[in-house]
Formats: C-alpha cells, sequence, structure tokens
C-alpha cells in the first residue's frame, strides 16, 4: 500500500471503528447465546482493531487492503475443555455466514507443537434484522474459537515470542526447544484436562451439579462456588428420596426448569450485575435444585435449608422466583 | 390466580400513597390524598417487589373474580387503567378515587390504613396492585408538600413495611391477561381473615375490592376429598396404606381445624412412598398443593357422614351413611356384606 492509501485507511478507520465496535458487541452477545444454549461454559470477548494497530497491520501485510483487511474486528471464544470445540464450531457454522475454518492444531501435524486455536477469518451476519445495520459485504469479523490452556499458550506466547514463527526462529536452538516443551506441556495438559474431565469418577453430588452446570449457563455466565453448590445438593438430595441424579433431572429440575424458562431468563438478566442485593445461592447452578424443591416442597426444603444456611438467604432466593416461604 | 412464574417477573413501575383514616360520620378525620406518585429509586422498587411477592404467593393468598353484581368502583378503575398505556396523571385521579371508596367503607372496627396503589407489569402484561396498610388509629403521617402539590415519602413506607417483614398485609393484585373485562390474573391476600369468616371485618376487604373467591371454600374442599379418594382407589394397591389413607381424610375433613394445606395433609398422614405420585395426582386435578384453604364441608357432608353400628359385646361396625345393604342388621346377628382389607390395633 502507498503511504496515501494508508493515510486513507487510517482516517477512514477512525470514522467507522465505532461501528464495528458495535458489531463486535453484537457478536459476542450472540456467541455467549450460542454456547449459554449449549449449556457450555465460556470467556467471549471482542474486540476492534486500534487504529495504530491497523495501521501496523497494513504495513506490514501490503497485500492486504482497508476492505480486505480481515480481523479489524476480531472474537474469541474459549471453552474450558477440547472436546467442546467441535460441538461450538457446529453452533456457530449453523448461525453464521464463514470462511472454511483453519484448525491450527491440524496443520501442527504429529511432530509439531505450537499455538493452536480455530481460525475462521470471515464471519458475518447470514441475514435477520440486524443484517441491515451489518451487512455481510462490509462488517466481518475474525473469530478464534480454542480452549482456555490454548489461550494460556497463545496469551503469553504472544508477549513473549510475539507468536510470529519468523521471530521463534531467530531464536537459538535451545531456546526454540524450550518453546516447543513448553507447547507441548500445556498442550499435554490441556489433554489431560479434557481427558479427566470425562473419565475421573466423581461422587453422584458432583454428576448431579454437572447437569445442573447445562441448565445454569443458560441463563447466566457468572462462575459458581463449586464447595457451596456440592454442599447445597448433600443437604437438598435427600428430599427425592434415593432418587439417582437422571431422575432428579428428568423428572424433576428439567421440568420445572422448562415450565419457567421465560421467568427465569427474566431473573436472571433482571439480577445481573446487581449483585450486592442477590442472595449469594442465585447465581450457583443448584439455585435450579433449590427451585424445584422450594416448588415440590416448600416445608421440607426450609427445614433441611435451617440445618446449614441461613433462612433468610433461602427468603431471597424464593423470593426471586416468585415463590413465599410464608 | 398469579402463578409464581409472573410474579418471578415482577416490575413495580410507580405507586401513590394516600392516608384513609377511620371514617367516624362527621367531625372525623379526613383522608389525605396524594396528588403525585411517590419518588421511588431502585432500592425501593426491589423492597416492593420482594414484598409483593411474599404477601401473593403465600399461603395466605388464593384467587378472586370480579363480582358483577358489585357497586364497587375498583374493578371499573382496574379495567380501565390496565387497558390503556401507562399514564402518571390517571394512576394519581383513579388512586384517589378508590382512597375515597376506602374512607367510605371504613368505619366501626375497621382499622385506618395507607391505601398503596402500585403500577406494575408481570410477563410484560400491565397490572395494578392495591395494599393496606394498617397504622395505629393515633399514629399521624405527614405528607410532603410542595406548594399545592402533596405526597408521601417512601422512606416513610419502607419503614412500615420493613419493621413487620412477616406481615402479610391486604393486598390485591390484578394483571390483565386479555382484551376481555374480565380477562385478568388476580390475586388477593388478607393476612388477617379468612374468607369463610362472615364477619364485617372478615368479608372487608373483598366488599372494597368488589370480588368474590375464585373458588368457593366447599368446591375447593370437594375437589380435594374427591381427588384423593379417586387418589386412593386408582393408585394405591395396600390395602393398609389405602384404610390409613382414607382414615386420615376422614380425620381431618371432621376435625375442628378450620383450614387445610394439602402440601401439609400430604406430609402429615401419607406414607412417604406414595407422597410423590399424590402429589402429582393432585396437582393434575388443579388442587393447589402449597395453598391454604378454609374447609367448608357444605358440598361432601352427605360423603363423611358414617354410622357407626356397637354391637352387644363391644364389636364397633363403621360404615358409610347412604349405602344401604353394606351393614344388614338382624335380630342376633350383624351382616357385613364386604370383603376384609386390612386388620390392625385401633
Amino acid at each position: 500500500m502507498t503511504q496515501e492509501e494508508i493515510e486513507f485507511a487510517r482516517d477512514r478507520w477512525v470514522n467507522e471503528r465505532d461501528s464495528y465496535i458495535q458489531f463486535g458487541e453484537f457478536l459476542k452477545n450472540e456467541l455467549s447465546l450460542i454456547v449459554r444454549r449449549l449449556g457450555i461454559y465460556a470467556e467471549v470477548s471482542s474486540r476492534a482493531k486500534e487504529v495504530h494497530s491497523l495501521v501496523k497491520k497494513l504495513i506490514i501485510k501490503p497485500h492486504h487492503s482497508y476492505e480486505t483487511l480481515p480481523d479489524k474486528v476480531g472474537v474469541r471464544v474459549a471453552v474450558r475443555y477440547r472436546s467442546e470445540l467441535p460441538i461450538v464450531e457446529a453452533a456457530i457454522k449453523d448461525q453464521f455466514d464463514f470462511s472454511q475454518a483453519d484448525d491450527k492444531a491440524r496443520a501442527l501435524g504429529d511432530n509439531m507443537l505450537g499455538y493452536q486455536s480455530i481460525h475462521i477469518d470471515r464471519l458475518c451476519l447470514k441475514g435477520g434484522g440486524m443484517a441491515e445495520q451489518f451487512p455481510a459485504d462490509k462488517f466481518v469479523a475474525e473469530l478464534q474459537l480454542r480452549t482456555l490452556g490454548q489461550h494460556l499458550w497463545a496469551d503469553i506466547s504472544h508477549d513473549t515470542f510475539y507468536k510470529n514463527d519468523s521471530s521463534v526462529a531467530l531464536l537459538s536452538e535451545d531456546l526454540r526447544r524450550r518453546v516447543h516443551l513448553m507447547a507441548g506441556v500445556l498442550e499435554v495438559a490441556d489433554r489431560e484436562f479434557d481427558a479427566m474431565n470425562r473419565e475421573i469418577p466423581i461422587q453422584v453430588e458432583g454428576r448431579l451439579l454437572r447437569e445442573l452446570e447445562k441448565l445454569y449457563y443458560q441463563l447466566a455466565v457468572r462462575k459458581p462456588d463449586i464447595e457451596l453448590s456440592l454442599a447445597v445438593i448433600r443437604l437438598l438430595m435427600p428430599l427425592y428420596r434415593g432418587q439417582t441424579e437422571q431422575e432428579i433431572m428428568s423428572s424433576h429440575v428439567i421440568p420445572s426448569f422448562d415450565s419457567s424458562q421465560a421467568m427465569l431468563r427474566h431473573v436472571y438478566i433482571n439480577h445481573a450485575g446487581d449483585y450486592d442485593n442477590t442472595s449469594a445461592f442465585l447465581f450457583q447452578p443448584e439455585a435450579l435444585l433449590i427451585y424445584d424443591c422450594l416448588k415440590t416442597d416448600p416445608d421440607a426444603t426450609v427445614s433441611a435449608w435451617n440445618h446449614r444456611f441461613p433462612t433468610k438467604e433461602l427468603e431471597r432466593v424464593a423470593t426471586a422466583f416468585g415463590l413465599s416461604l410464608y | 390466580m398469579l402463578t409464581n412464574e409472573l410474579l418471578g417477573t415482577i416490575v413495580v413501575r410507580s405507586v401513590i400513597f394516600h392516608d384513609v383514616p377511620n371514617h367516624r360520620g362527621t367531625g372525623g378525620a379526613e383522608v389525605t390524598l396524594s396528588t403525585q406518585i411517590t419518588r421511588i429509586n431502585a432500592d425501593h422498587r426491589r423492597m416492593l417487589q420482594e414484598k409483593l411477592t411474599k404477601v401473593l404467593a403465600s399461603r395466605r393468598a388464593y384467587g378472586i373474580i370480579f363480582n358483577a353484581q358489585t357497586t364497587s368502583p375498583v374493578p371499573a378503575a382496574v379495567r380501565v387503567h390496565t387497558a390503556s398505556g401507562y399514564s402518571a396523571q390517571h394512576l394519581v385521579e383513579m388512586s384517589q378515587g378508590l382512597a375515597r371508596h376506602l374512607y367510605g367503607l371504613q368505619n366501626g372496627a375497621i382499622s385506618p390504613g395507607l391505601l398503596c396503589v402500585i403500577d406494575i407489569v408481570a410477563g410484560g402484561r400491565h397490572g395494578l396492585v392495591l395494599m393496606k396498610l394498617e397504622r395505629e388509629a393515633g399514629a399521624a403521617l405527614e405528607p410532603v408538600r410542595e406548594g399545592a402539590e402533596i405526597h408521601f415519602d417512601m422512606d416513610l413506607f419502607s419503614n412500615l413495611i420493613l419493621t413487620d417483614g412477616t406481615r402479610l398485609f391486604k393486598t390485591a393484585a390484578f394483571l390483565r391477561i386479555g382484551l376481555g373485562d374480565d380477562d385478568f390474573a388476580m390475586t388477593a391476600c388478607d393476612g388477617q381473615h379468612q374468607t369463610t369468616d362472615s364477619t364485617e371485618m372478615a368479608r372487608f376487604w373483598l366488599l372494597y375490592l368488589g370480588c368474590t373467591v375464585e373458588e368457593e371454600p366447599r368446591v375447593t374442599t370437594a375437589k380435594f376429598y374427591n381427588a384423593s379418594l379417586d387418589f386412593l382407589n386408582t393408585h394405591v394397591t395396600d390395602p393398609l396404606q389405602k384404610t390409613q389413607l382414607y382414615e386420615s381424610l376422614h380425620t381431618e375433613m371432621q376435625s375442628n381445624r378450620r383450614e387445610i394445606t394439602p402440601r401439609d395433609f400430604i406430609r402429615d398422614y401419607v406414607s412417604p412412598e406414595i407422597q410423590p405420585s399424590y402429589r402429582d395426582f393432585l396437582e393434575d386435578r388443579h388442587v393447589q398443593l402449597n395453598s391454604t384453604f378454609n374447609k367448608d364441608v357444605a358440598t361432601i357432608k352427605n360423603v363423611l357422614r358414617r354410622l357407626t353400628y356397637i354391637s352387644a359385646e363391644g364389636v364397633r361396625v363403621v360404615a358409610p351413611e347412604g349405602r344401604e345393604g353394606l351393614v344388614q342388621v338382624n335380630d342376633e346377628t350383624i351382616l357385613v356384606n364386604d370383603r376384609l382389607l386390612s386388620v390392625g390395633p385401633r
């Protein structure tokens, strides 16, 4: 690009960046909804390039023009486990128009280590109401889909080695080996977390928590306190008189959730950001178990609850869900 | 009735208070009418929403319908207010009318009170809540006067409500669910009185509202009784459980207790193994498990009546009345024409 063209691109980006920020925010919300519907925990973020970043990129990659530069807006989805990647990828592809996905892990083959992530260079809206505001011929974003482990590698290696293969190539042989060893260690950890998540025998309350999480993440993104979750589940499970976690979910919690979905969504949207006035037990997956127990047998729930937790907190949860203890 | 799914979505839009003293003929205290809605912040809003849920979802709450014969202006006011978009001015004028109506009725032993009229949205629908906060006769509440305008400060009422956190105030909620005059989900609560009480004080709240209970207690009682009988005849196979449930049901119906909460009855008298299926069965038959209803056996009194035959040697046979042929009394014998289900200590 000529200097004039770069200057023109800079001015244009200064003028248009705000609308791209809005586009990024819109994508972030949509992607958050997708992972929530899947009941998967994910960290979703978006950013529009800073003006100086855009200029640098155009200088470094002169074959791109302002129009063709793919990552003026970037969105990132980081999930916990590798096995969740294809599920999320399929759901995203179902909802958006996209270019071919580039799986960086596959490109590494069987004997190389390093940056791993699924990249979709051109993600844009298929249609619908917002497509008028963000037409696909102009508003495109680059999507990065990865695990939190892969994100750790990408984040630190970006700061340390500038993510650039050629900069790594400039390092001494010993340093290069250490870079690759570190990538290997993180990949092993990532794979182990995924395997352990599936293989570790967990207690029944842990299994129930996992099932509750699938519903909870459809309503909220706030991470729960696991210790508290398990304590509440242990306390309330006896109210189901020996039923398995599958029976509790399929016969009780899921029907309760399904029949009250509109209200539950309202409650969690309404209380998000107002944590100071919200029960400590609301933004926890087991809140849905508490809801079912309160609807089924409020007296038994109060009685069990009072053995361990403050009644006032239960009252707050009940009131939030439109129930009364009186 | 307003379900918990609706109550969980209640949003308080605005609120207005009027001080309504006891009406004692001429020369008594006059009603103090606000001319402005009360200013509320997010905390007030949340406090009101929580209080409304506690009251309207409580066991004391019951479904109501508009009384077609009423002379109360409340039904018409509710219909008009919820049929149109929100208007603060309309809320002020309409609520003043409701306060005057309360003043006209509030005499004798009826406590003075503050009429709180709340404009709400629940489930995306427009509604109105009336709440009467009773106060001591001598306790004067000073309104805020700004020129010719008058309103009551919300903190005054926050204190009243919060100092008595568990008290269930006289409340009624009307949520429009359709365009028709009777297309409302309606719930009322009168913490101090039962709907079957015949005293003036007990009937006062419904009289003021121009409403009647959605389902008469005799209907609710019969529904619970008949559903329970059907359950034990179709779902309970163990003879002992069947007899126990039957006996408990009849004992409950004939006891001096004036209220029944199905959930409590199940917990106290039904074997744990059949509790879940019993609960499901009652819910399928539209019996409200968590609501307390006033027992009225008028509809089922003939079914409840049972005759006791006592023999010379002290044998007691108890049989339902009106089942001729079940017990045949002869000169020297008593013949029971039935099969034995169980034997046990009494």
